[in-house]
């Protein structure tokens, strides 16, 4: 054979070698999560739910193939078909994967409609006009005869979704909640027609959210002797006027190992108008008894939401112009950081919380056995406001809630959601009781599970919400995979640390405005010094390395010619 | 050890002329441009490095034909080409020298680039993890992309054409995974589109996980192309 056919055949060789080599390791199972946290493996939660499967799991993957305009959500659709990889491997051989495409599948489309899985409208524009896109992103699970829904997954909340789903499949039904509240009950369902919610029922999205991992059941503490024992907590939900016989049955249940989660406000504000009516919760004296005392003054923190206070002309080149004014809204509390306790399961990993005309709770000392955690607290740069404050969002009242929160007080800051654990003493002569350690949280606030909160985007109290049920009942793995890929990892605050260099939060307000302007200017210009600093370094030190090459030639060529001369 | 000479040579050659120090110099400065300046690091408020990595492929499409653009191009225009195949250098020498040389040379640059990664932990906590896959995953992808750009340079004399032909086809290779999004591309043909794109298996790596499959794929195209180099400077040999 002649040298060039030889190295052509060489290459064809080398080729057809490695295509099977490459294919090969691509089935490997053979990879390294160097996370922290190991945050793109299976958790152990998952694992253990996994090896649980007794028969087979049928994975439906709803995919539409074509996303050409959409082609944003490819990573996202890769690192889903990366974890049910790794599902499908670790759960082998009970766990199969397989992907339909309901635009091109008529009977896939026909399936997805029957179980629930509903696309995604995307519009786009382009040369051809607006264009609507149908993405099918969800996930069906049958097991034996069950079977449960994705409707649409995304790959932060896929481990989760998934594992809650396949431990639901696995058990005969799902772990019960009692809900207490004064909202209205449900209309009765009529056959072919939406359900109505009526707008009172202002927990709905709290129950819809709790929902995905319990059956949530509404509970009558009037009606009801005791607490059925199914029932795996109970959510007291703005409690109005609760009489003796109805805290003794829930008394008995926290004593007998119930877990109780309290959500205490004193005034009931109406959405539109923000005006507050008074409550009574009747709790004072049961909760008292537990050492805990919630006040009926109001938190304002610095550290609050940011709101349309209302609207200033500005003079333009191009004329006058509207625009809207912003302020901190005191009353609205921002909680991040160390405002969340980073020690504690259910708060450890969230980013934030969002919480509205909140109350402060003091712990007394607390019963023998018992012991507590505050979960939320306040930033230190709070103060209380009066119970009658009024609660508009208007800059001159914003301004005076200001004025009146820094006169005379010092701030600092309000644990406003404690978490007790322990076995409770009943606050009640109680029959034939049997002890058992229980749980019992108090939030100063029932707003933050509000439905126009969940409305308003605040994730974070979703997530809340769901990790403190999951903790009272007991299901803390299920925390961790929820925070899993959520953990910020926020940049250092270059406009605080400027402000608590220069006197800190609690000067004068003019003053403060002051600061806070120089502090602002003093960020921008840190931020432009770290990029410049960046971009110029390498070429600085590179320079000076091409100029030590240079001197460094300059001088071995002439000790060569210097050497020549000698010689 | 005669590969690791070649390398030496080539190494310090490529800093006799100033366009080695101007690929040391623009690969960080660019890299640092686009992550702070241009981009929304500040904005984004998160210790994260991934937008810094995802701008690796482009850059590489730009600077990795540039360090291999003269590697072979240039001995043949100049004539030393003939010379060095008579040396008594086994090609596969020669081609692993070379491309070793510039792979230095790449990681060089790398280096110049950690003051990045250093700066965002001083700002805020950085999970070193994808640090690391990260930049394993420049080096292994900077890899193919040079053994790439050194084929390339052997199949022509002019530099400019070496450059051109080099980030044309790693541009390819890098949109190559898009076009299986579209609707008419056949499924088998996607998923082989999606398997030979770059980014795909790069952006896998970023995040922190380092897959044997994404590894092997990277030093497969490597292998190819490095070969496919030896073969075209075999035929010259006997033409």
């Amino acid at each position: 054979m002649k040298p060039k056919q030889q190295s052509l055949l060489t290459l064809v060789l080398v080729f057809l070698l490695l295509i099977p080599l490459v294919g090969l390791a691509q089935r490997l199972p053979m990879r390294f999560d160097l996370t922290e946290g190991h945050q793109y493996s299976l958790a152990p939660a998952t694992v253990q739910t996994l090896a649980a499967l007794e028969d087979r799991l049928q994975i439906k993957l709803y995919f539409n193939r074509d996303i050409e305009g959409a082609e944003a959500l490819l990573p996202q659709r890769l690192l889903i078909a990366d974890l049910l990889e790794e599902i499908e491997n670790v759960g082998a051989p009970y766990v199969e994967v397989e992907t339909v495409d309901p635009t091109t599948d008529l009977a896939a489309m026909r399936d997805a409609e029957h179980v629930g899985i509903e696309p995604l409208q995307l519009t786009g524009q382009d040369i051809a006009g607006i264009q609507v896109q149908l993405q099918y992103q969800g996930l069906e699970l049958r097991y034996q005869d069950r079977s449960e829904i994705i409707p649409f997954v995304t790959a932060d909340e896929l481990e989760y979704a998934f594992t809650v789903r396949v431990a639901s499949l696995l058990r005969p039904s799902r772990p019960v909640l009692g809900f207490v509240s004064d909202e209205p009950p449900l209309p009765p369902p009529m056959p072919g027609m939406p359900r109505q919610i009526p707008p009172a029922r202002i927990f709905e999205k709290l129950r819809e959210r709790l929902g995905q991992r319990y059956a949530v059941r509404d509970l009558n503490l009037a009606k009801t002797p005791s607490v059925a024992k199914d029932i795996v907590a109970v959510v007291v939900a703005r409690p109005q006027n609760l009489e003796s016989a109805q805290l003794q049955v829930l008394d008995r249940y926290l004593a007998e190992g119930g877990h109780v989660v309290v959500l205490q406000d004193f005034e009931s504000v109406e959405s539109s108008s923000l005006e507050a009516h008074p409550l009574q919760t009747g709790l004072e004296d049961w909760l008292q008894h537990f050492g805990i005392h919630v006040d009926a003054r109001l938190v304002y923190d610095l550290h609050g939401v940011r709101v349309q206070a209302g609207v200033q002309t500005l003079n333009t080149p191009s004329g006058p112009q509207v625009a809207p004014v912003e302020a901190n809204y005191g009353l609205g509390l921002l909680l991040e950081g160390d405002s969340l306790n980073a020690e504690h399961v259910v708060t450890a990993d969230l980013s934030r919380v969002a919480m509205f005309w909140a109350h402060p709770i003091g712990l007394n000392p607390l019963p023998p056995g018992v012991d507590a955690d505050i979960l939320l607290r306040s930033s230190p740069q709070s103060w209380l406001l009066p119970a009658d404050t009024p609660l508009g969002m208007s800059l001159e009242n914003i301004q005076a809630m200001d004025r009146k929160a820094r006169s005379g007080q010092s701030p600092r800051s309000y644990a406003l959601c404690v978490a007790l654990q322990g076995v409770f003493p009943p606050a009640f002569e109680q029959q034939d009781l049997h002890p058992a350690a229980g749980s019992l949280v108090v939030l100063g606030d029932a707003d933050l599970f509000h439905n126009t909160t969940f409305a308003s985007g605040a994730d974070g109290n979703g997530d809340f919400a769901a990790n403190l049920i999951d903790w009272v009942a007991q299901e803390s793995d299920l925390i961790a995979l929820r925070s899993r890929g959520k953990k910020q990892r926020p940049l250092t605050d270059f406009t605080a640390s400027y402000v608590e260099r220069h006197g800190g939060w609690e000067q004068e307000e003019e003053q403060l405005e002051a600061v806070h302007r120089d502090a602002v200017r003093y960020s921008r210009q840190s931020q432009r010094w770290i990029a410049w600093g960046n971009v110029l370094g390498p070429i600085l030190v590179v320079f000076l390395l091409a100029l030590g090459h240079m001197s460094y030639h300059r001088r071995r060529a002439g000790k060569v010619f210097v050497a020549g001369g000698n010689g | 050890m005669r590969v690791w000479l070649l390398a030496k040579r080539e190494f310090f050659a490529t800093f006799d002329a100033p366009t080695g120090y101007v690929v040391l110099a623009l690969f960080p400065a660019l890299a640092a441009t686009l992550f702070f300046l241009t981009g929304p690091f500040f904005a984004l408020n998160e210790a994260s490095l991934r937008p810094f990595f995802a701008t690796m492929p482009w850059l590489l499409v730009l600077l990795a034909p540039a360090i291999t653009m003269s590697l072979w191009a240039e001995e043949k225009r100049s004539g030393t080409e003939e010379l060095l195949l008579t040396y008594p250098f086994h090609l596969r020498q020669l081609v692993l020298g070379k491309f070793f040389g510039a792979w230095a040379i790449l990681a060089l640059a790398l280096v110049f680039s950690l003051a990045v990664p250093f700066t965002v932990d001083a700002l805020g906590d950085l999970d070193w993890g994808p640090v690391g896959g990260g930049y394993l995953s420049v080096l292994l992808l900077g890899g193919a992309s040079l053994a790439v750009g050194l084929f390339l340079s052997s199949c022509t004399d002019n530099q400019i054409v070496a450059w051109l032909l080099g980030a044309t086809v790693l541009l390819a290779f890098n949109l190559v995974g898009l076009a299986a999004t579209a609707a008419s591309m056949p499924p088998t043909l996607g998923q082989l589109f999606l398997a030979l794109d770059f980014g795909n298996h790069f952006q896998a790596m970023t995040r922190g996980v380092i897959d044997i499959g994404n590894i092997m794929f990277y030093l497969g195209v490597t292998a190819f192309f490095l070969v496919a180099n030896g073969v075209v400077l075999e035929r010259r040999r006997w033409s």
